[in-house]
């Protein structure tokens, strides 16, 4: 039995010099979400898009990348969106439940950690939902009819285990999305980040379909 | 990276997890340990049936599929249930990391067979004792 072989095997994966993933060294969070990170950027400081990570596509090359017109961009405005809201959900619940603030406490910390690195690549004016956007965040250009409670959250079982159970459908519906998103990204190296978050929702899907059942 | 070598990464980490499970789940004692047993009975058919589907792909693609080493180090000593289970969650990780690189390497129907197989491997994960992450397969976030 060779030392080290299930590590080579099994890590490391792929090899820098061959892989449009950077190396992992140098992988930051910009640098993970690849083309839409690089494409804020661009709208911050003005930098040219040159470098940007991503697939190669016949039409990439032939249309100037801008916010407009990025899809990866839009892409992220549309996750964002998605898990922006999955937090409030959780937000509800808990004001709804605060016994269940315990039990909920992960999934919270995951999807902040996928808004996080998410609200870094979109810029501003391609939001896709100001209603979800963090109130700190939010533009004077943002309609003064949206309140504090958005009229799109949903309400909240007055049962425990249900409360739960609908949170786990929706975490199933984010990571069926989050897939679909990953699929359709340009960039391979923000498909990546896209399919973590997409596996991260399936896992908190299992996890609080258990609660829910009170096997966890 | 060409699309047959993005499907050869993937291969050669799926031979080394057909090796890793078929050990684990012929150390476990299954009137000891039915549920253990059963878990890592079906991981092991669920990676040989990914073995055998990448093979398929390679060849598709082109490419003469690579071959599995005769042996590989196991994770840990997996003497005890608790052992083992450690060992078939810390190859579930490393084969979401696997399956998340040949998703940024790959596309089309190709990188929606490794989201799919990335998204059981992370769900896997729980029953081998872990827990949801906020990054599965992307260790440097």
């Amino acid at each position: 039995m060779a030392p080290g072989q299930l590590h080579r095997r099994l890590s490391g994966y792929p090899p820098p010099v061959l892989s449009p993933v950077p190396a992992r060294s140098a992988l930051t969070r910009r640098t993970a979400i690849g083309g839409a990170a690089a494409v804020g950027a661009v709208v911050v400081t003005g930098c040219t898009p040159s470098g940007i990570d991503r697939r190669p596509r016949k039409d990439a090359a032939a249309t100037p990348t801008t916010p407009d017109t990025d899809p990866d961009v839009a892409l992220a405005a549309t996750v964002l969106a998605d898990e922006q809201a999955m937090l409030d959900r959780i937000a509800a619940t808990v004001a709804r439940h605060p016994g269940l603030d315990g039990r909920l406490a992960a999934a919270r910390a995951a999807h902040q950690a996928h808004v996080d690195l998410l609200t870094k690549a979109v810029p501003d004016e391609a939001r896709k939902s100001p209603s979800a956007a963090p109130s700190q965040d939010a533009s004077p250009s943002v309609s003064p009819s949206v309140s504090p409670a958005p009229a799109g959250t949903p309400a909240v079982p007055a049962r425990p285990p249900r409360a739960l159970a609908v949170l786990a459908k929706e975490e199933d519906r984010l990571s069926l999305v989050g897939r679909r998103s990953a699929f359709s990204a340009q960039s391979g190296a923000f498909a990546r980040v896209l399919a973590s978050m997409a596996a991260s929702a399936a896992q908190h899907a299992v996890a609080l379909a258990d609660a829910a059942q009170g096997r966890r | 990276m060409t699309a047959v070598q993005a499907l050869q990464q993937a291969l050669a980490g799926e031979h080394a997890a057909v090796y890793v499970f078929r050990a684990l789940a012929g150390r476990v004692s299954t009137s000891a340990q039915p549920m253990l047993a059963g878990r890592l009975a079906a991981a092991y058919t669920t990676h040989r049936a990914r073995r055998d589907q990448l093979t398929a792909m390679v060849r598709a693609a082109g490419g003469d599929p690579v071959a599995a080493d005769v042996s590989y180090e196991l994770p840990n000593p997996s003497r005890t249930a608790t052992q083992l289970a450690a060992g078939a969650l810390v190859t579930e990780q490393r084969c979401a990391e696997v399956y998340a690189a040949m998703v940024a390497t790959t596309s089309q129907a190709n990188r929606q067979w490794a989201l799919d197989a990335m998204t059981d491997a992370a769900v896997r994960q729980l029953s081998f004792g872990g827990r949801p992450q906020p990054w599965p397969g992307v260790p440097e976030l």
